[in-house]
This record gives C-alpha cells, structure tokens and sequence, in this order.
C-alpha cells in the first residue's frame, strides 16, 4: 500500500510511502482520501517526508481532497514537505491553500 | 526514454543473469523475487514490460497473470513467460491468457533483446496510431488549446513553444486575444492533470476566459486582477468543474504605452530579461489556484519592459524533467539556462532546441511564451 495510517484520537495521520507522486498514483490517492473523508475522518495530517517529487496530477488530486474535507467542515494538514516539494508549493502559492507545519506534532496541535 | 522492465523470478540467480543482460543492452530493469514483490512494485511505478517465470513458490506465474487481467491499470503492460520448459500444454495455458510470448531460460542474449525491442516497437506504433487518429478527429472540429501561430504587434513580438507529453495533448492552454491594434492579452493555463482528460477540460477553461475577457473589456474594464477574479468565481461555482483545477497567467499588452500588466492564479513566475544586465528576475503573482476559494486573492502588477527586453511565461512542464531515472522540479536550473543563452543572443528557435532536448527528458507537457519588446 503507498498510505500508512495512524491514529492519534481523532486525528488521521497518513504517511504517503512515495518517492515520486505522480499521475500514476493521483487517482488511487484520491479515492484513499476521499474513502477516509467518507468514512467519517474530519482531521486529516498528511506526512510528505518520502515525496521527493510531485507532479501536477498529485497536486490536483491533494488539493480535491482539501476541497472535499473543507465543505465538510474538516482541516488539513501538511507536514514534512521536502526542500524542492516545498518550493514548488511556494512558487505557486499553494502553501497557503494549505496548512503546511514542520512536525505532525505541530500539525495535530493546530487542530485543537 | 528508456524502457523499464520488470522481471519476477524466485531464482535469485536466473533473476541477478536476466537483469545483468538486459541492463547492459539499454533498459531499465527491475526485480522482483515474488509475485507480491511484483504487485507492490508495479502499484508504485508503471512499467512497460513484464517477464515472469512460471514455476513459483505461493503464486506461480500463470495466476500472477490472472491478477493482472483482472486490474485495470495492469492489463494492458505487455506480458512475457519465462519458462526453462517447452510443453505445449503450459505453452497454450500462458497464450490463452494473452501473454504475448515465452522465452526459453536459454534464449540466446541477442534474440531476447531483438524480441523484447520488437514488443516495444509494436506497442509504439500502436499508439501513435490511436493517437494520430484521435488527432486527427481533434483537428476536423477545430478544437485546439494552443495557437499555430506565433504573433508580431507593432511594439512586441510574441513566440509560442508547446511541446506534449509522449506525443499526447495535454492540460496547457494558450490563447492570444487581440482586442484592437491597442490591447492585446495573453492567456497561459495549465490544467492539473495530465493527457487527455486534462486536454478535455483545458476548453471548457478557455471558454470561460474567453468570456469573461470579452465581458469585461466591453464593460470598460481592463483591469487583469479584476478579470482574473471573475474568471475565477465563475468557476468557483461550476459545479462540473467541482474537482478540476488550473494554474492562470493573464497579461495584457498596451501597444500604445508599451507597457505589460500581469496577474496570475498559482502560475509560475514570469520572467523578464533585462537586455542591459544580462539578467533574469522573477516577477511572482499573488493569485491562488483557479477556482478554489471564491476571492482568489489576485494582484496586479505592470512589468516594465525596455527595447530589447524580454519576457517569458511558462508552465510547469518546462521545469520538470527526468534525469537518470529521477524526477526533479528545478525552476533556477531553467531560469540559469535561459539566461545563458539570451546573453548568447540566441533567437527563440533556439533557445528552445537547447533547454528543451533529448537529455533533459521531459515529464509533462510543457509551454513557453516569449515576449520581445521590439
């Protein structure tokens, strides 16, 4: 599986287990994110460490997740995101679509 | 590209010979020792060829088959049996589940590789050939994303570079909208996504942008921020593009005042070479992703632009690119490039023969517009 879950109360943590995130894996990750949201999770922390890089598919389907979490009165966050990720996110300021943290400590604490 | 190749085997040594010999004739090969190993693998990374052994442990080859039949995203990767056996029976089993071939475990190294180069030139003609006719029917309705031509206004000369992905259309869309000899805008876009659906909804993006252009210049109103905005609710809004967004880059060109103003929506910077300094800064936007909240956040900003400058808008695809196998986003290494070369004095033919080559293997579609003040 490239989604490791965890729980810490309410919170969701998923750790995405890819290197590269791409088009190949954007429609499958959708649906995991959506199935959670579906299946009730309204705090999700997605922790990025492993991305090395991520495409514009990835994207898409990462901000679809935001959107679906948002009209449902749920919060995102994300955190680890490595150095060129991360740069991306700020070219296009999708680091303020997100909430974007350093640790899952301090993402799960902005949720209380 | 090189092609990848996955090769399943629980003969560690069959697998460590196979693997030697195939990367040594130019592919990409990986290994897996189980048919577990090979699913988790191929849920991580497409491939464009399997070869498999028959006789395994737990889940033999035929049933690793099966598995992928049965999945929709593996179906279709190119399938060859590995078999130290030549009974017929097992020959027939494997062909009835649409492996293409089987090798024997003694193939002489030559005809491996001739037959492996011989899938891999069918599969390629067979798509060009989807391609060409999809193209093709795309070309009859007129529809297209990005214009044929590139532009000449009286003060500024406009060049468009769209390459696509694996000869696929793709997500960017350009469009240039000359509103009188006076105003002339530039619209760069690119749908997240990648191929054909991306294709698919970059004009239902255009059309809205189109629209709203037209409304607002026949209202007076030229403001870039102001368009972008009601670019952007109209989306916001469209429930049919619920779950479909796109980056935006709006300039409009004043030919009278010669001067350039510029919004954006999560595009990347524009960037402007200065002729006198030889050098290329970034001029970033404030704009959010199309659609995603209904106040976008749009700014405006007027780019000067002196005889002899240049100005260049351009879309993801351009700073992606794979190199050994690895993927990169690297907007410094390209602005580096682009400025190399304009101190160079190299007209835009080549500048985009040079950045966009066979080394830097492209990962998405990409677009580059040039703008000159002449």
């Amino acid at each position: 599986m490239n989604y490791t879950l965890e729980k810490s109360a309410d919170v969701n943590i998923i750790t995405v287990e890819l290197v590269e995130a791409s088009l190949n894996q954007s429609d499958e990750f959708k649906a995991y994110i959506y199935s959670l949201i579906d299946g009730g999770a309204r705090k999700i922390v997605l922790n990025l460490e492993k991305v090395l890089y991520m495409d514009s598919s990835f994207i898409g389907a990462l901000v679809g997740g935001l959107k679906n979490l948002l009209s449902k009165n749920g919060e995102m966050a994300l955190v680890n995101i490595t150095s060129d990720v991360l740069a991306l996110f700020e070219l296009t300021r999708l680091d303020k679509v997100f909430h974007v943290y350093d640790s899952i400590d301090d993402a799960v604490k902005s949720f209380d | 590209m090189k092609k990848k190749i996955l090769l399943v085997d629980d003969e560690q040594m069959q697998l460590m010979l196979l693997h030697k010999l195939l990367e040594s004739s130019g592919f990409i090969v990986n290994k897996a020792e189980s048919v577990l190993l090979a699913m988790d693998y191929l849920a991580k990374e497409p491939v464009d060829l399997i070869i498999s052994d028959i006789e395994m442990d737990q889940l033999d080859g035929f049933e690793f088959r099966e598995i992928l039949l049965n999945n929709d995203k593996l179906k279709h990767i190119p399938f060859l049996f590995l078999t130290a056996h030549n009974e017929q029976m097992l020959i027939q089993r494997g062909l009835s589940l649409k492996a293409i071939d089987y090798i024997p475990k003694n193939i002489p190294k030559e005809q491996l590789v001739a037959k492996i180069n011989n899938i891999f030139a069918t599969v390629d003609n067979q798509q060009e050939s989807s391609i060409s006719e999809l193209k093709l029917v795309a070309d009859k309705l007129n529809l297209r994303n990005v214009p044929k031509n590139n532009y000449q206004l009286e003060s500024f000369k406009i060049d468009i570079f769209h390459k696509s992905f694996q000869n696929h259309p793709g997500g960017d869309f350009i469009d240039v909208i000359k509103i009188n000899d006076r105003y002339t805008f530039i619209v760069l876009g690119d749908v997240m996504g990648k191929k054909w659906g991306a294709w698919f909804f970059s004009f239902t993006f255009l059309s809205y942008i189109r629209s709203a252009i037209r409304i607002c210049v026949f209202d007076g109103n030229l403001s870039v921020s102001s368009i972008m905005q009601k670019i952007n609710q109209v989306i916001h809004f469209d429930d049919f593009l619920d779950d479909i967004y796109s980056t935006l880059s709006l300039i409009l060109i004043d030919n009278e005042d010669n001067t350039i103003t510029y919004s954006g929506a999560s595009d990347l910077p524009i960037l402007r070479f200065n002729h006198l300094t030889k050098t290329i800064e970034k001029h970033k936007s404030k704009g959010l992703l199309l659609g995603f909240f209904e106040e976008g956040n749009f700014n405006e900003q007027i780019i000067p632009l002196e005889k002899g400058d240049i100005l260049y808008l351009l879309t993801d695809g351009a700073i992606d690119f794979e190199s050994n196998g690895v993927k990169k986003t690297d907007i410094n290494f390209f602005i580096n490039q682009l400025e190399n070369l304009n101190k160079e004095d190299k007209d835009f033919p080549e500048i985009t023969t040079r950045i966009f080559n066979k080394e830097k293997y492209q990962v998405d579609d990409c677009s580059l517009i040039q703008i000159l003040r002449s």
